[in-house]
């Protein structure tokens, strides 16, 4: 069960996402796209390894979630499970990540809709007053 | 999610938003609504993101905004701005958007609906097994790296150099179905991996094939200039340049963000993040954005290839005998250096169109021949379900709105409240009633698609018509509908 609210967007669909952990901000982002393009499970026999750069915390975001729907569209790869990293340099964020997922082929079944993108519009990664991280992400329909 | 700032009405089909509204704006927001528009327009944050576009570096005259404007993600759905690239004018790859010319196009047929009535389940039927739609959907045609950049240059001629079309279809295309000035390597190999399989696909969401009826003729020139009267079969296709397209415009955006520090640009929403008209960031990102644009016209080539195909296929003649003629091609996701009247001079501006058409008046010299003395037409699809309308441009648009109008109906129900507050049967009852044939890959788009989710098209040519910035030609009764 993915951990996630939806955002009302006239065209477009967003997401919030809550965590105490950063790391975790990213993992349920990534889980939450991956649940709103395909509704399967798939097993974990294929493995991905992937390092992604920002200039900053949201735009890292962006960026990873970008490169899960560029290993979609360009090898069916959907993501199951995840280890991640994330690091900083001067003026630059860094994630690393070991991606567990399957190769599978889209159908009427097992497809929800296409995503175009993640976007950077009312993109945020912010504390609440709990002192968690939200994060919220509109999507490109 | 509803908007509460000011809307000046300033005549019975515009209102404005002063420029006091925010201090980063320098120029006022015009949108386009009648007063039964506008209601809606204030139900979401459209007229915000307006504002938001007021305030990019250079910005000419006023943030504009088409009566079918809602939101969408950093420029509003149904947004025009114009910028000059000698005062600091910047492009936004955001003022574009992923699906980069994302647009429409027309094709007539000879055949009279009455005569068709038994053959229409066959043709839906048809069209659905040969023309590639849905999530991912992969075109019959794969590009070599070698073939691909050559199409990324010659756009809609290069298939048609390969017998998938002739050279009037060309010559009834927006740009001729290429722009100049397109540069096969300011493409990233990632776009090219994304869109090698994918020339000839419709893709999902709102995109869709429709086979139509003339249903009403309401400018006797219909017949003249397009060879329309009622009664008359046409088909619709509305599609973009898919994949490849996204991965431009993520690729540029990527780097637009980072340059904002750069040139120092501030901007109330990353999403419009922009590079000043003549650096090197925004060169590469033009000529990557037209390589994308000359993919879709090849994209939209190849579906009209598939669907004559179909009618051949159906009605057992050639699709010459069948006058399948392309009307014209329309691009409605686009930037363009396009030249307009400033403070009384011609000059040369940026002009962005996300979510909405060129419409060029009569004599323009970018019309092509065929249409000069007519305008530039302007097609207009609607809603699922829906009447669709051919329009033609007008002076009054070269002189107001950059030369640009409306793109479609517009949304106003969001795709998840349309899928949870509609009934799957009782929306194609609904369709079955006005005699719609609908096949699509998923329950799920037809659903998010359904009329109810969008504003009355009725209303919205009636404010394009009555503000004077489109002529109606005449309006499309649907009657088979194929979406991804």
């Amino acid at each position: 069960m993915v951990n996630f609210e939806f955002i009302e967007h006239t065209a477009d669909l967003g997401i919030r996402v809550k965590s105490k952990e950063l790391e975790e901000i990213f993992k349920k982002s990534g889980e939450a796209l991956i649940s709103i393009i395909a509704n399967i499970r798939p097993g974990v026999a294929k493995q991905r390894k992937i390092k992604v750069e920002g200039i900053d915390w949201p735009d890292l975001l962006i960026n990873c979630l970008n490169e899960l729907l560029f290993l979609f569209y360009t090898g069916n790869f959907i993501m199951v499970s995840c280890d991640i990293s994330l690091n900083e340099k001067t003026g630059s964020k860094i994630l690393e990540a070991g991606l567990k997922g399957d190769v599978f082929k889209p159908s009427q079944e097992n497809i929800k809709r296409e995503v175009k993108a993640a976007t950077y519009h009312n993109l945020k990664i912010e504390r609440d007053e709990k002192g968690r991280y939200v994060a919220e992400v509109i999507f490109d329909v | 999610m509803t908007w509460s700032g000011p809307l000046e009405k300033i005549s019975e089909f515009k209102y404005r938003i002063p420029p006091a509204y925010k201090k980063e704006m320098t120029v006022e927001g015009i949108i386009y609504a009648s007063e039964q528009l506008v209601k809606t327009i204030r139900e979401d944050k459209a007229p915000e993101q307006v504002a938001n576009v007021a305030c990019i570096p250079g910005i000419v005259k006023y943030s504009l905004a088409m009566p079918d404007i809602h939101w969408g993600y950093g420029f509003p759905i149904g947004g025009v701005a114009a910028t000059d690239p000698y005062s600091g004018g910047v492009i936004s790859p955001g003022g574009v958007g992923y699906d980069i010319n994302c647009g429409v196009r027309l094709l007539r047929t000879n055949l009279d609906f009455k005569d068709v009535v038994d053959k229409m389940d066959k043709l839906a039927n048809s069209l659905y097994a040969n023309v590639p739609c849905g999530l991912g959907s992969r075109g019959k045609v794969r590009l070599s790296y070698k073939e691909a950049r050559r199409l990324l240059i010659k756009g809609a001629a290069w298939l048609v150099s390969k017998g998938f079309g002739v050279k009037e279809d060309l010559d009834n295309c927006e740009e001729s179905g290429a722009m100049d000035g397109a540069d096969a390597d300011a493409v990233s190999q990632r776009a090219y991996e994304r869109g090698k399989s994918q020339v000839g696909s419709l893709g999902s969401g709102n995109h869709f094939l429709e086979v139509q009826v003339v249903d009403k003729v309401f400018d006797l020139r219909a017949q003249e200039f397009f060879g329309l009267s009622e009664g008359q079969l046409t088909v619709m296709i509305h599609s973009g340049s898919r994949g490849f397209g996204y991965q431009v415009c993520d690729d540029s955006l990527r780097e637009m963000v980072r340059c904002l520090s750069k040139y120092n640009i501030s901007l109330p929403d990353r999403q419009l993040a922009s590079a000043p008209l003549r650096s090197h960031e925004a060169e590469r990102y033009i000529a990557a954005m037209k390589s994308a644009a000359n993919y879709a016209w090849a994209n939209r080539q190849m579906l009209m290839h598939l669907v004559r195909l179909s009618f051949e296929k159906v009605f057992n003649k050639g699709w010459q005998s069948l006058e399948m003629d392309l009307i014209y091609d329309v691009a409605h996701n686009i930037a363009k250096l396009e030249k307009h009247i400033l403070d009384g001079r011609k000059k040369e501006l940026c002009v962005h169109r996300k979510g909405a058409t060129r419409a060029l008046g009569t004599g323009h010299p970018e019309v092509s021949f065929k249409y000069r003395n007519l305008g530039q037409p302007v097609i207009i699809p609607g809603s699922m379900g829906s009447f669709s309308y051919l329009l033609i441009g007008t002076k009054k648009a070269e002189e107001e709105t950059f030369a640009s109008t409306c793109h479609g109906a517009g949304r106003v129900k969001s795709r998840r409240r349309a899928s949870r507050s509609l009934d799957f049967s009782l929306l194609m009852q609904a369709l079955r009633k006005k005699e719609v044939i609908v096949k699509a890959a998923g329950k799920r788009t037809i659903l998010e698609e359904a009329p109810q989710a969008y504003k009355d098209i009725d209303e919205v040519i009636r404010t394009v018509e009555g503000s004077g910035i489109s002529k109606k030609i005449c309006r499309l009764k649907p009657l088979c509908v194929i979406k991804g």
